[in-house]
């Protein structure tokens, strides 16, 4: 076994994309989460436009899209405030970073099938006045802000302290003792 | 005996598959009335209430992402993702978390000391499963589908599933158990009438590295009435049971041929040998061919069994599993092999047999593989599709040194050896559409098919001879199987979620088609609130076990088995306070169609006689008929809940329940027998921080059960034991090398017996005879150690 282990080992670890939280609870979790960034309501304005960002062409990623506006639609606050839901699809990470700028977008939900591109995301969105959030948890280690991860049955957040500096988002400490910090 | 032997003529046959039973217990009505019960138990829960409101005093502003954040999330009841609040069944979660938290080893630790609404009892052989206070004994686990990451491992011949060590997974590859109560079959189809159990296995990410277990453990030696025996007892180190568990494990992801891939895999030994117990003497008398005392073999006293054993209590299961995921298709394999020998001769395994045998044991041997491709066709649907292969072997040895154990003579005993080979190959396909997002309006469409094919063997020789007996139970059986299934969930509004289903099975087990259907609905009326109504149907196919099964000496083959079924209607409300949970529900079942073991009325029994199928002296005769009727409701409740940042966690399960059976035979009405009907366990764990351990200490309450022989055995007292209490304490932690981790554990038992009837006096002769019940191991210690290294 040990063998196979160090055979495996040569290879390029590649992160599954999956998600393993049902749209449902990411959305009542995002609801609650957000009111935890002390700069959400300043950057919302009364009125917190959430951007849900899915890959053209990729059904899996605009199905979850449709699926978690609906529930983030359901939802009768996020972050204590209104709110209204709007489904972009990718074109690049620099155009999607001028989206969220005029937009004036509080937060930019990133759906599956977009791995490859998050790095080029996080990289956009830096600098940009925005709550990040990935419906796949291996984005929060590629620099999204949030996400979510099962752990033994269970949901858990993700929170990448690093890249949420960066796009001016400061949580609260009650939050941190409830997530799992990727830095 | 699960397979078939020969049976003492001075006795009745067992009831193998339908048990005589009665409830007991806070239900019984001879002990409490449900009235006085039903008050205990709201006296109970009346504090947990209390403790939760007070928990909101404390809460804060993250009290509901707490509450979102302590929901459990399952697959098994729609088999789609969704927390246990949502889920159109009743369920529970036991997480690795918990398994290490709790120090426990098996499924059925998980089920008694940490699940809702299931309970297993441990008679020193495999181990018996019941829920909501219906436990068939001797069904060997066939009324509850266990699945591992989705697939069926019930095995074909008998439809047995194991909970203990068999089970064959190694502990530290889960991820999670899903214990789902009530019918199931509009999911999955046969067996799944008591519930649903899948065991989730850990992704290679979630045991990413390489490990290597190794766990040591002590089983404490008891004298005849059960106390614990000194270190200074005689012969102490040889009654002292030792076992031992050592395994290694891999999980891996990578990319193969430019897809992603990972590899999950663990391979694990499992050890146990005694510890020794003291039984009898049980006077029995003469041989019935011999006419001198019967002779219980090298280690028995002649007419008399009873004694100190010393070998004939053991397990050992070695087993591997291992899961290949590359892109869209995931290749699982499984394979172990669990033998286990009986320190005793009952009404179960061995009806009879030479005193602590060492030779006399069962094994089983399962292999399992499991091709699955799953891909997303169009945003509009997902499609799956499975192809599967169980091998199975099932190896049975009796050996007893008395002649009128044998069929035919053997004058000096003879040895039984039943041999059954069993496969299974099918496959399933399901379709999965999103309809409609703003709706969640979503339908599953299935469809499987599958064939089983069954070779029974069973060869009794003669000790002296070496010759074999003409007696035989030989046949093989290949039978096929198919299903249809579709669900429709739909929330129309935010609060409220509705799912109906409906399976159609075709079995030739059963000569015909099942319909079952579930409709559930959930309604949120409140914040953090849940109230689910649910119905729904299961049914059984008959094993082929209980097809084919014919003894000249005492049984003939039933003429046509159809399928058991059951109906249940259910209600539960459920509350989140912040990280608290309270769970309050309600349960109604009917059982129809039940496969008892009835007496052939004196007509049948001449025609039996007459056409060979028994023997022309049989004076007795029995066969399987959808006779028995099974009523049973009850209640059930659950509080769970973190306090100081999850550091402090605790639980509590309550179920009582009434379970009434009619055999069908003109008999009155009695309760079932063995599983308790109030019952339920405790948990709580404290993490110290830092290098210091985390203490878990849980608990399990079973009530006063009736024994297996309690309303057919005839003794002038009724047997039964008395309530069960477990204590499990256990240390885990980091030690300060890197990647090392340890588990401490201590398992302590106040109750001395289980509610087995053992020894050759099954049935009293007169009112003088004894009985003797099985006994229980009191007290267990483990050591364990986990080296995690690399990724």
């Amino acid at each position: 076994m040990c063998l196979v282990a160090v055979a495996l080992s040569f290879a390029v670890p590649v992160l599954a994309e999956q998600v393993q939280i049902p749209a449902r609870l990411q959305a009542a979790l995002v609801a609650k989460v957000a009111a935890y960034d002390t700069h959400f309501a300043a950057r919302a304005n009364g009125d917190a436009l959430v951007l849900i960002v899915v890959a053209a062409g990729k059904a899996e990623s605009v199905r979850f899209g449709e699926e978690i506006r609906a529930e983030l639609a359901l939802q009768p606050k996020i972050g204590g405030l209104n709110h209204r839901e709007e489904l972009v699809r990718f074109s690049t990470a620099a155009e999607l970073a001028k989206t969220c700028r005029e937009k004036r977008a509080a937060m930019v939900y990133i759906a599956p099938a977009l791995s490859a591109e998050v790095p080029q995301i996080a990289t956009a969105l830096t600098g940009v006045d925005v709550l990040s959030v990935g419906a796949v948890a291996g984005d929060v280690e590629q620099r999204l802000v949030l996400g979510f991860a099962r752990e033994s049955g269970r949901p858990r957040l993700l929170v990448n302290l690093a890249q949420a500096r960066r796009q001016n988002v400061a949580f609260n400490p009650d939050l941190l003792r409830l997530v799992r910090v990727i830095q | 005996m699960r397979g078939t032997g020969p049976l003492p003529p001075t006795q009745s046959p067992p009831r193998i598959s339908l048990p005589a039973g009665s409830a007991a217990g806070c239900a019984s009505r001879r002990v409490l009335t449900p009235v006085r019960c039903r008050a205990w138990s709201t006296a109970l829960l009346l504090p947990l209430l209390a403790a939760s409101y007070a928990n909101v005093a404390w809460g804060d502003d993250s009290s509901d992402l707490n509450a979102l954040l302590a929901e459990s999330i399952v697959s098994t009841p729609s088999k789609s993702s969704e927390t246990t609040t949502t889920a159109p069944a009743t369920s529970s979660v036991v997480t690795a978390s918990d398994l290490q938290r709790w120090g426990i080893h098996s499924l059925d630790e998980a089920i008694n000391y940490l699940a809702l609404g299931m309970v297993t009892t441990h008679p020193l052989q495999a181990v018996e499963i019941g829920a909501r206070g219906v436990l068939l004994t001797s069904d060997f686990g066939a009324h509850v589908l266990v699945l591992v990451d989705g697939h069926p491992i019930n095995e074909p011949w008998n439809g047995t599933a194991y909970f203990d060590r068999g089970l064959g997974i190694p502990l530290e590859m889960i991820d999670h158990i899903e214990v789902v109560l009530g019918p199931g079959s509009v999911i999955y189809g046969s067996q799944a009438m008591l519930g649903v159990i899948q065991v989730v296995t850990k992704r290679a990410r979630d045991s990413a590295g390489v490990r290597l277990i190794l766990e040591g453990g002590l089983g404490l030696p008891t004298d005849r009435s059960g106390a614990l025996l000194g270190p200074s007892a005689s012969g102490y180190g040889d009654r002292l049971g030792t076992s031992y568990r050592i395994g290694a494990g891999l999980g891996h992801e990578f990319q193969l041929l430019g897809k992603p891939a990972e590899l999950t895999l663990h391979l694990e030994y499992f050890r146990q040998a005694g510890p020794s117990f003291e039984f009898g003497p049980q006077d029995y008398g003469n041989d019935a061919v011999t006419m001198m005392p019967k002779d219980f073999g090298p280690r028995g006293t002649p007419g008399v069994w009873g004694g100190v054993t010393h070998d004939s209590y053991y397990v050992e299961v070695p087993e591997a599993y291992g899961r290949l995921v590359w892109g869209e298709l995931t290749l699982s394999a499984h394979g172990s092999i669990y033998t286990r020998a009986t320190p005793y001769i009952d009404s179960r395994v061995n009806v009879v047999g030479d005193f602590d045998d060492p030779e006399s044991n069962e094994s089983d041997r399962f292999a399992n593989f499991v091709l699955e491709y799953a891909t997303t066709i169009s945003q509009l649907l997902d499609f799956t599709v499975r192809g599967y292969t169980d091998l199975y072997r099932y190896h049975w040895l009796n050996r007893t040194s008395a002649a009128e154990d044998c069929f035919n003579g053997g004058l000096e005993g003879c040895t039984s050896e039943l041999s059954v080979g069993g496969t299974k190959l099918g496959g399933e396909s399901e379709l999965e559409f999103s309809w409609f997002p703003p709706l969640r309006l979503s339908t599953l469409v299935g469809a499987g098919v599958k064939g089983r094919s069954i070779d029974s063997d069973l060869d009794v020789r003669d000790r002296a001879t070496g010759e074999l007996a003409p007696a035989a139970n030989d046949y093989s059986r290949t039978d096929f199987a198919a299903s249809v299934y579709a669900e429709q969930h739909i929330s129309p509004l935010r609060w409220l979620d509705v799912n109906v289903g409906l399976r159609w099975d075709y079995d030739q087990r059963a000569n015909g088609s099942a319909l079952s259907p579930r409709s559930a609905v959930g309604i949120t009326p409140w914040e953090q609130g849940r109230i689910k109504l649910i119905y729904s149907e299961a049914f059984r196919a008959p094993s082929a076990y209980e097809i084919e099964y014919a003894n000249p000496v005492y049984q003939i083959k039933p003429d046509a088995l159809s399928a058991e079924t059951v109906r249940s209607v259910e209600g539960s409300l459920e509350q989140r306070f912040g990280s608290q949970r309270i769970l309050i529900g309600a349960f109604l079942s009917w059982w129809r169609e039940m496969v008892s073991l009835t007496t052939l009325d004196p007509e049948a029994l001449a025609a039996a006689r007459a056409s060979g199928e028994l023997d022309a002296g049989a004076t007795e005769g029995y066969q399987y008929r959808n006779v028995a009727t099974i009523q049973n409701y009850g209640i059930n409740a659950a509080y769970e809940g973190t306090l100081l940042g999850g550091r402090l966690r605790y639980g509590l399960n309550l179920t009582d329940a009434v379970s009434e059976v009619d055999e069908g035979d003109g008999s009155d009405g009695h309760d079932l027998t063995v599983g308790p009907t109030l019952f339920g366990n405790a948990r709580v764990a404290y993490d110290l921080g830092d290098a210091l351990p985390t203490l878990g200490l849980a608990a399990q309450y079973l009530g006063r059960r009736p024994a297996d022989r309690a309303f057919d055995g005839g003794f002038a007292t009724t047997p039964s034991a008395g309530p069960h209490v477990q204590l499990r304490l256990t240390a885990s932690g980091e030690t300060p090398l890197d990647g090392l981790s340890y588990r401490l554990i201590g398992d302590y038992a106040f109750a001395k017996v289980t509610p087995y009837v053992i020894g050759p006096n099954q049935y009293a002769t007169d009112a003088t005879t004894p009985y003797e019940l099985a006994p229980v191991r009191r007290m267990q210690l483990f050591v364990g150690l986990q080296y995690q290294f690399g990724e």
